[in-house]
């Protein structure tokens, strides 16, 4: 009986797998856990990396009173895992998966805020309404 | 090139010449207090020893009254060459001194918000501006809010270093912080957090995610933040009209396009950047 030939996605499957370098136990996950992190990991530490990240960011003067501000905090994923105790790949899926996961109402609110501050204080502009137009 | 005319003058007057309004050099070794591992320019190209910043003007002072932010922000991409003279600067090293160059723009993310390397060091460690109030945007007195453009070489070139006052905060957001706790920046958007004490910035703090939402307000990347809404919809009809409707006027509109930085509201209110946008020469009524 003749061998059964995979099917051609098999073998770009396969051979994307050589290439990948990644061990076993990483092949045939859920596209959720090839990306994301356990949702319980998520919600314990959402916060936290993203005030210690470049999402909240913070200067000081320096002691020197030089021209140059300090930075606090804005760690890169490498120093959040250091000061969280995470593995660098879990604190990379979670900021990722963290930066935008806003309510979408604070987009809406955005366009708002822009659209008032243009309507509230021209700076020189025309008072033109654009509350109709198409954006 | 004149025979007495050094490198660094050459590659200056070059980029001035291909229409950039500042350009300066920063030593890579000043990026290791600034940024961490990972993150500075010789992480991204091996031997690296020199960055030359180029800035240019996002947008001409017609622009900056416009009252319609998408025709401010798609005729940037218009009138800016900034890329370019990056990449011409690139050439120029590799081609006639025989070094190694690449060029950093701020389309160049490594994952999700984080820059491969960040622009405002750049500028700020080549003297283009120093970091202001208003998010920690690199403000120039004579330009005001610039673009920049990194070129990372492996040359040595002399560097011009970091400017020696601080631009932010100006005279009259001193006079109205010391009477109101505020300054024009704090006040226009709540993204924005600092102290001025003895008339210089003691702390600035910047919501950036806050920002993201107004800067990125029609990227391609916000419809996509919309998608689990309009896959969760059961009716189809309105799920039809949440996916093409209304929402894409404040998200994006054709999918896409993909513009950046469409929220200046912090610059449009900042003294120095409004003394720098004021039209000179002749005829000058604004």
């Amino acid at each position: 009986m003749s061998e059964t030939k995979p099917t051609f996605a098999a073998e770009i499957l396969e051979r994307s797998r050589q290439d990948s370098g990644l061990e076993k136990s990483e092949f045939g996950k859920t596209p959720y856990d090839m990306y994301c992190v356990p949702l319980e990991v998520y919600r314990q530490y959402k916060d936290e990396v993203l005030r210690l990240s470049l999402s909240y960011s913070k200067w000081v003067a320096s002691e020197d009173g030089g021209v140059l501000l300090e930075r606090v905090d804005q760690l890169s994923d490498a120093e959040l895992s250091e000061r969280l105790d995470l593995d660098e790949d879990t604190v990379r899926r979670i900021r990722c998966m963290a930066e935008w996961d806003l309510p979408m109402e604070v987009f809406r609110n955005a366009a708002e805020y822009k659209r008032r501050r243009r309507r509230e204080l021209p700076a020189g502009s025309p008072k033109r309404d654009i509350r109709d137009e198409p954006s | 090139m004149s025979p007495l005319q050094t490198v660094e003058e050459r590659i200056k007057d070059m980029a001035l010449e291909m229409g950039a309004d500042a350009v300066g050099i920063a030593a890579v070794s000043d990026f290791y207090k600034e940024c961490p591992e990972g993150y500075r320019p010789d992480d991204l190209l091996k031997g690296a020893k020199s960055v030359i910043v180029v800035g240019k003007r996002r947008y001409t002072k017609g622009q900056w009254m416009a009252p319609n932010t998408d025709l401010i922000h798609r005729a940037r991409s218009g009138q800016n060459k900034r890329d370019t003279i990056g990449a011409t600067l690139a050439g120029l090293l590799e081609q006639e001194y025989g070094h190694a160059a690449i060029i950093v723009n701020p389309g160049m993310f490594d994952t999700g918000f984080v820059p491969v390397l960040s622009l405002k060091v750049c500028a700020e460690l080549a003297g283009l501006g120093t970091r202001s109030l208003a998010g920690g945007i690199i403000l120039s007195e004579e330009h005001g809010l610039l673009g920049f453009v990194a070129t990372i070489t492996t040359m040595e070139l002399a560097p011009d270093g970091p400017m020696e006052s601080a631009v932010c905060p100006d005279q009259a957001c001193i006079a109205m912080y010391a009477e109101d706790g505020t300054t024009p920046c704090m006040r226009a958007c709540s993204a924005i957090e600092g102290k001025i004490e003895g008339g210089s910035l003691k702390e600035v703090i910047f919501y950036r995610q806050l920002c993201a939402t107004r800067s990125n307000t029609t990227m391609n990347t916000v419809y996509l933040r919309l998608l689990p809404e309009i896959v969760e919809e059961n009716d189809p009809e309105r799920r039809k009209y949440l996916a093409i409707g209304q929402a894409r006027k404040y998200i994006e509109d054709p999918p896409g396009r993909g513009i950046w930085g469409r929220c200046i509201e912090c610059m449009r209110v900042c003294p120095v950047n409004r003394r720098a946008i004021q039209l000179k020469g002749r005829g000058a009524n604004v």
